[in-house]
């Protein structure tokens, strides 16, 4: 299969040296000929998506990664425009198998809700491919969005995640993303948080191990005055796995009285992880907030100590560490497809009777947040 | 059987710098209630972390045993799979975990609660229900943004599950409403009854109390155990305050 390498994906605002070698990914992706168009099916009525829409709109990826997605969701199929307004609330599923890459834009009008929910998900004997999903959402005043996503594949399996975000006057969006599984997984995410008292919560959650590659380019501008931004990545790296995280969050001139606020906490369980972070707050503004915090190497001891006081080893943390990514992510699920993938996993890492402990739990204790089934 | 559930002898321990316990000696028969009182900053977190074998504290002199063994030496997680439990002042936040999954692992490390899953969340879901929670909380991150009374919830959703032979409390009561204080105190009542445990509970406010029928009462000034009764020493504290002690307290240096 002829390829095309992307390359300055995930580039952060500011850059920085470059021995650090922590300032773009590279993904390698299969070439976009002319081929037939891949068959999707969405669970939403949708429009075509209309050219040059959405210009203004910045991109978490980079543009490579933006035109290569636009280039490979070539079949009307594949690509959606979800309007949503505020009589109807709406759920927006995008299942994504082996190879599918879609392009996924969501409109939400004044006051309008909308769950949008992304799980790529592929078996161990289809044959290698890159999963894409490329998703704009747009929410004006007052709008609530809930994102979820999933990347679920078995290491021969890649997968590219290009996510643009703005929001209106006190729109609010919350959004999960759980890496459990990909050969390489390549995922940036820019939120606009343009009007006042808009907010962000952005929490992502990931375990990685083998040589799994993990790049992850979270990009908040702060514009609007009181506008809160969290963002909280936490996750496990084991055996060779390599993490690179750049978080930046960009408190613009104007934006008075925001406040914006990114964690970090890692565990490295391998000996051969490489684990690289560039955080950044930008600041142009006087009357604002903004805070990094970072616990990197291992658990935190009071953390230690709590499950040390409940029986548990220092090993044994660890390893409920690493389960509870993927416990969480069942437990969790808005959407059957979310939680049957997130259960391949389990059963692949935990083994069949945890997958199915998980699954009856699941069952019996309703999700927070309530089921967007 | 030995009739000293817990037996601590010249106890001495503290922080790198600095001795906080002085001289403890408590002996604790299997199946009483005890309550440990003090004012603010006496020791008795301390305490109750020392016994549970808290990395933090070094114990200098002195020593613990704990159904007739000789624990000094234990670390917490031998200490606690051996039957010791601390319900935390102050629960500590854990991020990524679902509580679900921490009780499962908990649960699963010891072999006198061996159960099927089916069991395990019956049985979880029933305590939850008990203690007046959501069964949605399961799914939840360990205490990750629970309120102050939720997270003592969960501890005691801890104890009854695991149903330690020793039970410290530690100010569960502190910063409950009417109601959630009811919640708890069945439930402690529920322990004590469910498997004959031994209870040290520390508190400033009898309310928590009423429900138990206290063997003795223990009282903690500046670090050192300076008076010792009955249950009718919790009104007279009541009444009089710790002024009444804090002399011995200074006194035996
Ligand atoms: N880890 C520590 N490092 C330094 N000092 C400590 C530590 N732990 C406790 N102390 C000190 O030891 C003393 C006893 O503290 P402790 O928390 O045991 O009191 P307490 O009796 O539980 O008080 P309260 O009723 O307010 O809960 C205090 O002066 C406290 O500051
Ligand atoms: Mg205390």
């Amino acid at each position: 299969m002829a390829t095309s390498t992307l390359e300055r994906l995930n580039t952060p605002p500011a850059q920085t040296w470059n021995y650090l070698r922590i300032n773009d990914a590279v993904l390698e992706v299969p070439a976009i000929a002319n081929d037939p168009a891949r068959d999707y099916s969405a669970s939403v009525d949708a429009t075509p998506v209309r050219p040059d829409a959405h210009a203004g709109l910045e991109m978490g990826a980079g543009d490579a990664a933006t035109a290569w997605l636009t280039s490979a969701a070539t079949s009307a199929a594949s690509r959606h425009t979800v309007r949503v307004s505020s009589d109807s609330p709406q759920l927006v599923e995008v299942n994504l198998s082996a190879g599918d890459v879609t392009e996924t834009n969501v409109e939400l009008g004044p006051d309008a809700e909308a769950t949008i929910v992304v799980t790529a998900s592929a078996s161990p004997a289809d044959a290698p491919s890159t999963t894409g999903n490329l998703l704009r959402i747009t929410a004006a005043r007052g709008a609530r969005v809930t994102l979820a996503e999933l990347v679920a594949l078995p290491d021969s399996h890649q997968h590219l995640d290009d996510v643009g975000i703005e929001l209106g006057q006190g729109a609010s969006i919350e959004v999960r993303q759980y890496v459990l599984g990909a050969g390489t997984a390549v995922l940036g995410l820019a939120a606009n948080l343009a009007g006042a008292r808009s907010s962000l919560t952005l929490a992502t959650r990931y375990l990685a191990r083998g040589r799994e590659r993990l790049d992850l380019n979270h990009v908040v501008r702060m514009r609007g005055t009181d506008t809160r931004a969290q963002v909280d990545e936490s996750g496990v790296l084991d055996d060779d796995a390599e993490k690179t995280l750049r978080a930046t969050i960009d408190l613009v001139r104007g934006a008075k009285g925001a406040k914006g606020r990114e964690q970090e906490t890692v565990l490295v369980a391998g000996d051969g992880v490489v684990n690289k972070t560039l955080p950044v707050i930008l600041c142009d503004e006087d009357d604002v907030a903004g805070d990094h915090g970072a616990t990197i190497g291992s658990v935190s001891q009071d953390q230690l100590s709590y499950l040390a006081d409940r029986g548990l080893t220092e090993e044994d943390a660890t390893e409920l560490f690493s389960s509870a990514v993927i416990d969480d992510a069942v437990l969790s699920a808005p959407t059957g497809a979310f939680r049957d993938a997130a259960l391949a996993i389990a059963r692949d890492l935990l083994g069949d009777q945890a997958a199915n402990d998980l699954a009856e739990a699941e069952a019996s204790f309703e999700p927070r947040g309530g089921d967007a089934r | 059987m030995t009739d000293k559930l817990l037996d601590i002898a010249g106890l001495c321990a503290g922080t790198e710098d600095a001795t906080i316990l002085h001289d403890i000696d408590l002996t604790l028969a299997p199946g009483t209630t005890h309550v440990l009182m003090g004012p603010n900053g006496a020791g008795k977190s301390t305490l109750g972390h020392v016994i549970m074998g808290d990395p933090t504290y070094r114990t200098s002199a002195g020593t613990i045993s704990f159904d007739g063994a000789d624990v000094t030496a234990d670390t917490a997680d031998k200490r606690s799979l051996a039957g010791i439990f601390l319900s935390y002042q102050a629960p500590v936040e854990v991020p990524g975990v679902p509580l679900y999954s921490f009780l499962r692992t908990i649960a699963g490390k010891r072999p006198e609660l061996k159960m099927t899953s089916r069991q395990f969340r019956a049985r979880v879901g029933e305590l939850a229900q008990q203690l007046d929670m959501d069964s949605s909380y399961l799914t939840r991150e360990l205490n990750v943004g629970f309120s102050g009374g939720e997270k003592k919830k969960v501890e005691m959703l801890q104890l009854l599950l695991l149903q330690p032979k020793l039970a410290i409390l530690d100010e569960t009561d502190s910063g409950l409403d009417v109601d959630a204080l009811a919640v708890v105190s069945r439930g402690i009542e529920a322990y004590r009854a469910s498997c004959d445990g031994t209870l040290l509970v520390i508190t400033h406010n009898t309310r928590i109390l009423e429900r138990l029928d206290v063997d003795r009462t223990h009282v903690m000034v500046k670090g050192r155990l300076v008076a010792e009764g009955g249950a009718d020493l919790i009104p007279k504290i009541d009444r009089e305050g710790f002024e009444q002690f804090e002399q011995t307290g200074d006194g035996d240096r």
